[in-house]
């Protein structure tokens, strides 16, 4: 790519990130109040060094100088605390109404998108990348803009007591930018050397940590030891380098500084002998370029900041540019009666085609098992009849009409589908299974629901019964119980199609057996269409689908398939595989 | 297997001041580092107080070439001196981390697996990663604070010099700073605290919904997901205005502290001026020192806060270093002839927590030279006992024999080393398909030797057609490779390492059932003669299976051969049924 190429690419992410920015209802009423206050502070600021720079001098009148001076202390106390309120509720603001636009957004994006991105990424997007946009509009924007008004400020106060002294000074300042713009790229490039080996050391750390069983049994612990402590020193090493770098930036800009404050009195004092200053008024002069050359510095600061949250930046423009999916546009489905229909379905993921041409017949009312190798698209199949995924070519009817006329939300909600991760959140047994139900089901009805799936009696033992927290992610129940209580969910929607994606894998072979009982009656009369690995769990089925890398190899009545097809008497014969 | 009830609060460490100063005892310090900073921190002080003396004659106008070029002068020897603190504070600071780290490292791979269960590996991550680089700031801020004191009794001398009776009415305002100080401190705690719960919760909330997102588009439940999520988002929002308030409250209290000085210095100064009992630049002078007095002050108290902060860190790390450990080398070695000896268990009561046992009082035997097979229904402590096995816990009573060797008596190393293990789901680690084949072996190893272990798991053939071979890196955990080429790897890697006794768990259910079986004809063949131990839902290979034990909830049910167990064990009858298998049984009896 040639560097105009690139050029463009930034210029255009750049205008992306503004037009998002316009879309945020950034909190503007704030932001304008934060930037009033900053204006008064400035001009107080100044005042308030004026008058100081007379009590220095010496002149001590009660009421020219000394009271002043005191209203000017307290007023600045007062105004930087409201300024400083202002800033902080803004940034809390613009935080919250980025979060809630992205979040917004994320939500309503295809399952694509979150299958090819990295789910600790999508977190950090909503967590830590919309605090630096904040910080970003916070800390380099705005804060620009009001460090550029104070500079003019102060200037044209020093230009009140001399124009030719303040020329003189805006002549010197650049050196100070200079400077503190090379250092801070120096520490800039130190600092990302440090943080990538410490994240190499956390990666490898964390790697071993969660694995230390798999290393006790192989007796690994000192080979182990030594991989840490290989890290460990890369990230000592690179400590090191930057002791030196920050060490030596010290003096030099110290030197630098010193110099340039010489060059600041020798231009002052020129003034100050042939009386075009007076005493107070170099005081006031000298504190005034002190504080210029401190914003200053500042600036490159800012450089830091937005070369930081440029990765930020991009992240989160990238979501906003995705394409959400179009949830409502359709007929309402009612109930999905009748057989699935899948007519020379065409499927991709990302260039390797899956299915091509695929016709398949699943009956109506009954229960159909779909079996076959791993990698065959088996679960992509679930996938597609729920319409998770975009067809690349050709229909899928649903009781004979085209599913696509449906809108997708109902036809997703017309449908029970109990995915392989069975899902929990934090919270009770109770919220739990009501999750996404849209009604509150009788206290029998729980009990039915949980009975069926042999999980009543877990839930009586528990001192809070329904009311009993689960854990992050369910974490204080076993595999086989969030299996159970999933199940239980989907049953409790009565939904008159239900997908099943190795929804009993991790249960016990009495548990299985329990389950697909309950799930023959609860669905008596619809359809259920699920995947399986295992012998048990296929002899559930009325009917048998094949799948055999993307094509349908066998489909017919269980007993017919299991005797007919090699694969499946394999498996019969030779034990299941679980998953 | 399942863990409940495995949260333990950091918080709630057992503490004592000896594991605070025992943590710096246990590995060497470089003292001279930090003495060379300490005493260059006194000098500086001088060199400020010289500096200052400057500043107050340019303040005053008395633009003297020897003035100016002192102030420069001073300003980079100043800065030269605080380069040599630095350098010294940080490399001393770099090492103890350094050196910590390691002695901590070492002690989490020796920590008993019931230990890292019990503090979680997540915390153990951060233990190694960020709390060792806050107690390693400890020594360097004891020394720093020591020099800032120096620099604050130094700077009131001068200041008090200058003008004794202004000095002490500033002396007046100590109690106020010290007022504000608890009262910062208070707030920073509280704001901070609140800060960082909202934060976790708005991050579990996200991960947690993020990873479950299928489930949400599968239900169309967006609405309902948003409405949450925003929630979610309003909670921080609200702990974030907190936080905007009580920082204010900070800064101004601060600010409130610093100004109140100045107003003391203004009103009692111009008096004094106006008598005569001060010179007419003396507030400029007398501000001058009271700024470096002030700088001083705030630098002893940053330290102490910084100090409090490192208590947490300072306490988990004393306590983790403190507690227990298992010394791979320590016990008897194995007689040599204990290839073929039968594994005995004798009333093994075991817990992962005390309240709820999993196995009680179990005694069997597994035989030598055969395929064992465990069966029962999930909790009944198949998975448990395989641990146990081979020494990953330590039964709470009763033993585990090996032949004539008691287990626990057994060097845990050379005991693990007679064992291969391979679970439903086995990590592998960052690096070269070759390096986790050879991963249990220390020493070179043959190319031949890792090609055979790969042929027996079937793994040559796919490890081949890789672009690299064996060199292909395999990603963080082995994400780069498909669950079942995972699997044969990590069986590859398992028999390289030539075990005496094989466990699986449920080790084939990464596998197509094709493969599955393949692997595991190959496996057995190789251990012929040898003990394998196996886990398994699917009842046609545990019919296979030479001995066969039913666990029920942690106790023995049955055990025997196929046919004895057809009479004697209603579960295992029952499972036959479900399974389908039954008549295929009942037949052979008959």
């Amino acid at each position: 790519m040639d560097s105009s190429a690139i050029f463009r690419k930034k210029y255009g992410s750049f205008r992306r990130f503004f037009l998002m920015l316009g879309k945020a209802r950034l909190p503007y009423l704030w932001i304008a109040a934060y930037l009033a206050a900053s204006v008064v502070i400035a001009n107080v600021g100044v005042s308030s060094t004026e008058y100081s720079a007379a009590l220095f001098a010496g002149n001590v009148g009660l009421t020219a100088v000394v009271l002043p001076y005191l209203f000017y202390q307290l007023l600045s106390l007062v105004l930087g605390s409201v300024s400083g309120l202002l800033a902080n509720l803004c940034e809390a603001r613009m935080d919250r109404n980025l979060r809630r636009m992205v979040w917004c957004k994320t939500v309503r994006l295809p399952l694509r998108f979150y299958e090819t991105n990295n789910p600790k990424e999508l977190l950090s997007r909503i967590t830590t990348d919309i605090s630096s946009i904040s910080g970003l509009v916070m800390r380099v924007f705005l804060a620009v803009l009001t460090t550029a008004y104070s500079s003019f400020v102060i200037l044209r106060k020093i230009s009140s007591y001399d124009g030719a002294l303040m020329w003189s000074l805006v002549a010197i300042l650049p050196v100070n930018i200079l400077i503190s713009f090379i250092m801070g790229r120096l520490k800039f490039g130190v600092q990302d050397l440090i943080n990538r080996r410490n994240a190499q050391l956390t990666a490898a750390i964390a790697e071993r940590t969660n694995n230390l069983m798999l290393i006790k049994s192989m007796g690994a612990e000192e080979k182990e030891a030594a991989v840490g402590e290989g890290h460990m020193r890369a990230s000592y090493r690179a400590a090191g380098m930057n002791i030196w770098i920050t060490g030596l930036s010290l003096p030099i800009s110290a030197i630098a500084t010193a110099l340039q404050t010489v060059v600041i009195i020798l231009v002052g004092r020129g003034f100050y002998a042939s009386g075009a200053l007076e005493l107070t008024q170099w005081i006031a002069y000298y504190g005034f370029a002190v504080q210029l050359t401190n914003i200053l510095s500042a600036y490159c600061g800012y450089w830091t900041t937005f070369k930081q949250v440029q990765g930020s930046v991009d992240r989160v423009t990238e979501i906003m540019d995705e394409r959400s999916e179009d949830l409502d546009t359709g007929e309402v489905m009612g109930s999905p009666a009748g057989g699935i229909r899948f007519e020379k379905v065409d499927f991709s993921f990302g260039g390797t085609p899956l299915f091509q041409g695929l016709d398949l017949d699943i009956p109506a009312g009954r229960i159909t098992a779909v079996v076959g190798p791993s990698g065959s698209g088996k679960t992509t199949l679930l996938n597609l009849i729920d319409r998770l995924y975009p067809l690349a070519g050709g229909t899928i009817r649903v009781g004979g009409r085209d599913a696509a006329d449906y809108s997708l939300a109902s036809f997703r909600r017309a449908l029970g589908y109990v995915t392989q991760e069975s899902v929990m959140y934090a919270g009770t047994i109770r919220s739990n299974l009501l999750h996404g139900l849209g009604r509150t089901p009788s206290e029998e009805e729980l009990d039915e629901a949980c009975a069926a799936v042999g999980i009543l009696d877990y839930v009586r033992r528990q001192p809070l019964g329904y009311d009993a927290p689960v854990g992050e992610s369910g974490a204080s129940l076993s595999g086989g119980q969030r299996q159970r209580f999933s199940v239980a969910r989907a049953l409790l929607k009565r939904p008159d199609c239900l997908l099943l994606d190795e929804a009993t894998a991790a249960m016990d072979i009495d548990g299985k057996a329990g389950v697909w009982a309950s799930i023959r009656t609860a669905m008596a009369g619809r359809t259920v269409v699920y995947v399986a690995h295992d012998a048990q769990t296929i002899a559930n089925a009325d009917y048998v689908v094949v799948l055999r890398d993307g094509r349908v190899e066998a489909a017919g009545e269980r007993e017919h398939i299991l005797s007919t097809n090699l694969y499946c008497r394999e498996m019969m014969e030779n034990g299941e595989e679980e998953n | 297997m399942k863990r409940s009830g495995q949260t333990e609060g950091r918080a709630r460490e057992k503490f004592s001041f000896r594991s605070y100063i025992s943590f710096y005892t246990r590995f060497p310090i470089p003292w001279w580092l930090f003495l060379i900073s300490l005493l260059l921190g006194l000098v500086n002080t001088e060199v400020v107080l010289a500096a200052s003396k400057y500043v107050i004659q340019i303040n005053k106008g008395e633009l003297y070439n020897g003035v100016i070029i002192g102030y420069a002068l001073m300003t980079v020897l100043t800065s030269a001196i605080s380069m040599g603190i630095n350098i010294c504070d940080e490399y001393g600071t770099q090492k103890v981390t350094y050196r910590a780290r390691k002695l901590l490292w070492r002690k989490i791979l020796h920590l008993p697996m019931g230990e890292v269960e019990r503090r979680q590996p997540s915390s153990l991550i951060s233990g190694v990663v960020n709390d060792i680089t806050q107690a390693s700031q400890v020594i360097h801020t004891i020394f720093a604070t020591v020099s800032s004191v120096y620099g604050f009794a130094r700077c009131c001398v001068e200041m008090a010099k200058f003008n004794a009776r202004l000095s002490a009415y500033m002396l007046l305002l100590v109690p106020l700073a010290v007022g504000v100080f608890a009262l910062v401190g208070r707030l920073q705690y509280r704001m901070m605290l609140r800060r960082y719960e909202s934060l976790n919760t708005m991050t579990e909330f996200f991960s947690e919904h993020i990873s479950a997102v299928k489930h949400v588009k599968a239900q169309a439940m967006e609405e309902l997901e948003m409405e949450e999520g925003l929630r979610a988002i309003d909670e921080r929002y609200k702990a974030d205005l907190y936080y905007a308030f009580m920082e204010v409250l900070q800064i101004f209290s601060n600010t409130l502290y610093t100004t109140i000085g100045s107003v003391a210095i203004a009103i009692f100064g111009s008096d004094m001026i106006r008598k005569g009992q001060m010179p007419d630049t003396g507030i400029n002078d007398f501000t001058t020192y009271k700024g470096k007095v002030d700088q001083y002050q705030a630098e002893i108290l940053t330290h102490y806060q910084s100090l409090k902060g490192t208590q947490g860190a300072m306490q988990y790390v004393g306590v983790l270093l403190g507690g227990p450990e298992e010394d791979p080398e320590a016990g008897f070695e194995l007689p040599e002839n204990q290839g073929n000896a039968d594994i005995v268990l004798e009333r093994v009561s075991f817990g992962y927590i005390p309240q709820q046992p999993v196995l009680h009082d179990l005694s069997l035997t597994i035989p030598a030279g055969k395929v064992t097979a465990i069966i029962g229904s999930n909790g009944s402590g198949k998975s448990t006992l395989l641990k146990l096995l081979q020494g990953i816990y330590q039964p709470d009573s009763g033993r585990i024999r090996l032949g004539a060797a008691a287990a626990d008596e057994v060097k845990p190393a050379r005991l693990r080393r007679q064992f291969g293990y391979i679970l439903q789901h086995n990590p592998l680690f960052s690096g070269s398909i070759r390096d986790n084949i050879t991963y249990g072996v220390s020493g070179t190893v043959e190319d031949e030797a890792v090609f055979q272990a790969a042929r027996l798991a079937d793994a040559d053939g796919f490890i081949r057609e890789l672009p690299q071979g064996y060199d292909t890196d395999v990603g963080v955990g082995g994400s780069l490779l498909s669950g079942g080429q995972r699997q044969r790897v990590a069986i590859a890697r398992t028999l390289l390492t030539d075990p005496r006794y094989l466990l699986m768990d449920e080790a084939g259910a990464s596998l197509d059932h094709k493969s599955d079986m393949t692997i595991f004809r190959t496996v057995r063949e190789h251990m012929k003669g040898r003990t394998v131990v196996v886990v398994a839902h699917d009842m046609r290979s545990v019919m296979d299976a030479d001995y066969i034990i039913v666990l029920a909830c942690g106790s023995l049910e049955a055990a025997g051969t196929h046919d004895e167990l057809l009479r004697t064990s209603p579960t295992y009858r029952n499972y036959l049924e479900l399974q389908g298998c039954a008549l295929a049984g009942e037949e052979a009896v008959r």
